[in-house]
């Protein structure tokens, strides 16, 4: 299986953590959360490529069946399902919110921080985990497609309703000002870069098709 | 002395379940150990899984934004002096982020048992055939026991950032569908000098728009509601 479904790729990294700094690292990452969701423009929204991402602790004891005392750290579990290469990924990440990642990883054993990029790629390489399966409701779409065809969507319902009683001449015009408005918002969706055909071929292989 | 934790993790147990929702979105994550000598072949069913998303069963329900399996084997070892965690067990991990149509941070409880109900009727086959490699999978399988086996392996808290939390996966794909037609008409619409046969043709195609249905979930869309 692979990491891309559609435009969307899954990232999943876990990293360890030192028992005595996890309830540290939990109360960042509430802190997080109360400022991700106060503002309508935090870094990682200005970021366009990520649909949904999260941050988690998974403490020695959620390895369910493991016995107590065999799993020594707690680990930080990250998610994201993102637009674009792995590369351009971690480096927007580097580049745009380094502060913000180094407060959250910083109580990973052995992090190296965001900036250079170059070890902290491979610290995010070491840690992760390629995805058995992967599923995307709209494959065809990148985060920045979804917000445009929102904003469309909900414009488009505006014009119709406000425009319906106009003369043919203003409603020319009208729709003219329209397009300009959303023209932004006038994007191509598709296909993935995935090798569909290639996949196909091999799950039929799976398959014994 | 190792320092004991556990009254933190007790105290914060009602706000992680609360953690696992952002707007109207949520984000179910599970940590299921795998039975023993059981990973390839669960690997290998995952594998079988239809690649192309349309086809999945997770789009046989409509509330799945993006779900994702992973097998882990052993943890990561990050150099001396770090410890080495070696694991007894092997672990899948799935994660999905699914709608509830509320922003009630109260109804967390309820809107898992929706979600997972849902699940339960839309691909019961591959609940089976997935989690049945993993340990304390319940047999035979029951709606109620599926959703207490689900909660036994989630694991909460933390920051779950959404770019759109708001926003169904039906609305997002429904939105979508709307901004591929439209441009399929602003294309068509740049022939037409006549005002009036613009303002007619603007609303036909709103109504053409109105009724054709929204595509499938997984689908990526390449039908015209706009006419040659």
């Amino acid at each position: 299986m692979s990491n891309l479904a559609g435009k969307a790729y899954a990232i999943t990294v876990l990293s360890p953590l030192k028992p005595w700094t996890t309830w540290l690292n939990q109360v960042i990452l509430l802190r997080a959360r109360q400022a991700a969701a106060a503002s309508n423009d935090s870094s990682l929204k200005k970021l366009t490529f990520i649909h949904y991402a999260r941050w988690q602790v998974v403490r020695r004891q959620d390895w369910l069946a493991e016995e107590p005392g065999q799993v020594k750290y707690n680990y930080l579990l990250f998610f994201s399902n993102f637009n674009g290469t792995w590369d351009q990924y971690i480096d927007a990440f580097s580049d745009v919110v380094p502060s913000g990642l180094n407060l959250i990883w910083r109580w990973s054993v052995k992090f190296p921080g965001s900036v250079p990029v170059t070890p902290f790629k491979q610290y995010i390489r070491l840690n992760q985990f390629d995805t058995d399966y992967y599923y995307n409701a709209y494959p065809g779409a990148a985060t920045t497609d979804v917000k445009a065809a929102l904003y469309l969507k909900d414009q488009m319902a505006k014009f119709a309703e406000n425009s319906k009683d106009l003369e043919p001449a203003a409603f020319k015009e009208a729709y003219n000002k329209f397009l300009i408005n959303v023209q932004n918002s006038l994007m191509s969706t598709g296909t993935g870069p995935r090798f569909t055909e290639r996949h196909n071929d091999a799950s039929r292989e799976l398959k014994g098709v | 002395m190792a320092i004991n934790f556990s009254w933190f993790y007790k105290l914060t147990k009602p706000l992680n379940r609360i953690l696992n929702k952002n707007g109207q979105a949520y984000n179910l994550t599970m940590l299921n150990p795998i039975k023993k000598d059981h990973a390839d072949a669960l690997r290998t069913t995952l594998a079988k899984i239809p690649v192309v998303d349309v086809d999945s069963p997770l789009a046989n329900f409509p509330l799945t934004h993006f779900a994702r399996f992973n097998v882990i084997d052993s943890l990561p070892f990050v150099g001396a002096p770090a410890l080495y965690d070696h694991l007894q067990n092997q672990y899948l991990v799935f994660s999905c982020v699914f709608d509830t149509g509320n922003t009630n941070w109260r109804s967390v409880g309820s809107d898992l048992d929706a979600y997972l109900k849902q699940m339960f009727e839309a691909m019961p086959t591959e609940i089976n055939s997935i989690w049945g490699h993993c340990v304390d999978f319940p047999e035979p399988l029951t709606l109620s026991a599926f959703q207490d086996f689900v909660k036994k392996y989630q694991i909460g808290g933390g920051f779950f950032f959404a770019d759109y939390p708001n926003n169904t996966a039906e609305e997002a794909r429904r939105a979508l569908f709307e901004q591929k037609q439209f441009i399929d008409f602003v294309i068509k619409a740049q022939e037409i000098s006549d005002h009036a046969q613009l303002k007619a043709d603007f609303y036909q195609f709103s109504k053409n728009l109105a009724d054709a249905p929204t595509p499938p979930p997984g689908s990526i869309f390449t039908s015209s509601v706009v006419k040659e």
